[in-house]
């Protein structure tokens, strides 16, 4: 697994696009988390694709706090560790997940916009452990962690 | 956004730089442009900034203050917007160095009296930069980066914080160097040394 981070607006999507333009010709699933409901994650790995690309990972977050109240770690087990064993069983599959940094701002005021932030900060740690490659994006130019 | 597409001219000679707030992306900058001057060129500040209350005063005045205490001796623009203007006053050999993005976006999209699209207000933008740069022999771009937190509610500032990343992704994709400044500590990301 590929996560890719960095700040808002920082050309993120389209350096996954330019740097893997192979993975975008046929069988890939891109899921915008922005209009895509968490609900339809699982279903993604039934999909015949070999690169699937979760992007907007804070955003799913997000949503599974305001719904369920789930935290970073519930929220990893229930939608991203099934794409994760789904990537094992080929080695053609490759899973990227794109996450925007929100997490260097003002406490916000809104308790559960604190907790979506310090949540988004726990799970990226966590896909920083189990990604095998780790990019930070710097308006196009990407770092490798 | 359009202009991206439509541009057809490479720049050469921008170098970028950015940072969170004191950084000290203006002195890096500063001493970047003069440690770059060519032999018959000047050295030129576009400022961006309009003085609003007691704090900006001060802020600018330490800028000017700085620049004064230089060997090199820096010639000042006030430009807050239409940056293009200022082409006539420049000559080739010219280093150019302007201060900062974040205020001169601002400017244009809050304090412009024409009522412009956002893909305007950056087409025009893009087009400033490229025919400043062609007026002089380096242009130098100072920003900051304010992309590490949640995006926010306003619909005008979010399109405001997208509009200011689209412009970072442009000139960074066309500048010789870029450079991000970490509490004073100058990144190479692109180009330099």
């Amino acid at each position: 697994m590929r996560f890719v981070t960095g700040g808002a607006y920082n050309g993120k999507k389209t350096w996954v696009k330019e740097t893997f333009p192979e993975r975008f010709e046929s069988h890939f699933a891109w899921i915008n988390c922005y209009e895509t409901k968490n609900a339809d994650l699982a279903d993604v790995t039934s999909v015949n694709a070999s690169t699937i690309v979760i992007e907007g990972v804070e955003e799913g977050l997000k949503e599974g706090i305001l719904s369920k109240s789930v935290n970073g770690e519930a929220f990893f087990q229930a939608y991203l560790a099934p794409l994760l064993e789904w990537e094992k069983e080929h080695e053609k599959r490759k899973v990227i997940m794109i996450g925007t940094d929100i997490t260097k701002g003002i406490v916000p005021l809104d308790k559960e916009l604190r907790e979506w932030r310090d949540e988004t900060g726990r799970l990226y740690q966590k896909l920083f452990r189990k990604a095998d490659h780790v990019h930070l994006i710097w308006f196009g130019i990407a770092e490798t962690l | 956004m359009s202009c991206f597409k439509e541009e057809q001219r490479t720049a050469r000679g921008i170098s970028f730089i950015s940072g969170g707030v004191r950084s000290g992306k203006s002195s890096f900058a500063e001493k970047w442009a003069e440690g770059n001057k060519k032999r018959d060129g000047r050295l030129v500040y576009i400022a961006t900034a309009k003085p609003t209350d007691h704090e900006m005063i001060e802020r600018i005045r330490k800028h000017q203050h700085d620049r004064l205490l230089k060997n090199e001796s820096w010639i000042t623009i006030e430009q807050e917007r239409d940056l293009s203007n200022i082409c006539g006053q420049l000559r080739p050999a010219d280093t150019v160095l302007v201060d900062c993005l974040t205020i001169w976006l601002s400017n244009e999209m809050f304090a412009h009296s024409e009522q412009r699209s956002m893909q305007e207000v950056q087409r025009n933008m893009c087009e400033a930069l490229h025919y400043v740069q062609e007026a002089c022999s380096h242009l130098v771009i100072v920003s900051n980066d304010i992309f590490h937190e949640m995006l926010p509610e306003a619909k005008e500032t979010k399109a405001y914080v997208q509009a200011l990343g689209q412009l970072h992704q442009y000139i960074v994709r066309h500048a010789g160097a870029a450079v991000k400044l970490e509490f004073g500590k100058p990144i190479w990301m692109k180009g330099g040394r």
